[in-house]
């Protein structure tokens, strides 16, 4: 099975389960790449920011920067969505068919904010996770 | 013009002891063969530079590579000090004419290195202990 497609499932799968996000987010509101258009704040996303093979052994193993972060009205609503995600993702190992995840920490962390046309704000707060899978 | 340097991937190599046959370059990351010996010095007389004599080989390879959690006891019964086997490796792979070089020996040293942020690995020091073969496969 495709890396990508495997950790995909192992990340939503994480994230969903954690009571404690989807009550802060009122549902499942956490997509990958992209949020749909006019969805609903708050939601978290998650992204590919790096990363690949290290091709130190032969047997295939990889490091990849996972970007996943939330998106809300205020900063202090998307820095607690972004509490619950780091404590389900930070020291955790995920489920990622076909191969085996011996490595997930935050690394980098990123609190960005988006200006729309109507002058209303974006809150993003969130961080680079380094997963390792072989 | 075609050259026909290799990568150190094409590397195959296998311990053969009592815990059984352990495939090395399945997680290797590091091989280094040393044909190395002792020799005795021949200097005497009006000798204007050192001679020196051949005496006994001592070739030793050092390995390092990466431990599998789900390896069990078998590695470690395979790489521990003073266990004794046998060494068969081609560093350009199994194919037909590539070097092979096959080495009795036991393992001097094995060590296991737990860094918290990185994977598990060992290294493990092999001396020769019997007649080494180069051959071809």
């Amino acid at each position: 099975m495709s890396a990508f497609n495997a950790l995909n499932t192992g990340i939503y799968t994480t994230l969903s389960g954690g009571t404690a996000l989807t009550g802060a987010l009122g549902g499942t509101a956490i997509y990958y790449q992209q949020a749909p258009d006019e969805a609903a704040l708050p939601y978290v996303v998650w992204s590919y920011q790096g990363g690949g093979d290290d091709n130190i052994t032969p047997s295939r193993m990889k490091s990849l920067l996972v970007y996943v972060r939330a998106y809300a009205v205020t900063p202090a609503q998307a820095g607690t969505i972004d509490a619950y995600c780091d404590a389900l993702l930070h020291g955790k190992k995920l489920t990622v068919t076909g191969w085996n995840n011996f490595w997930t920490a935050r690394e980098e962390d990123i609190a960005l904010v988006e200006n729309l046309p109507d002058k209303t704000q974006i809150h993003s707060a969130g961080g680079i996770y380094r997963i390792r899978i072989t | 013009m075609a050259d026909n340097e290799f990568a150190g991937s094409a590397l195959y190599a296998t311990w053969t002891c009592a815990a059984g046959t352990i495939q090395i370059n399945t997680e290797f990351r590091n091989w280094n063969y040393n044909d190395q010996g002792d020799s005795i010095d021949a200097t005497a007389g009006g000798d204007v530079y050192r001679r020196n004599l051949k005496s006994y080989d001592n070739n030793q390879v050092t390995c390092s590579f990466l431990l599998q959690s789900t390896g069990g006891t078998v590695t470690r019964n395979a790489f521990q000090r003073f266990v004794a086997g046998t060494l068969v490796w081609g560093e350009a792979g199994t194919a037909t004419g590539a070097v092979k070089t096959t080495m009795p020996a036991y393992v001097e040293s094995a060590s296991r290195s737990v860094p918290y942020n990185d994977v598990v690995s060992m290294d493990v020091t092999f001396i020769q202990n019997g007649a080494v073969t180069h051959g071809a496969y």
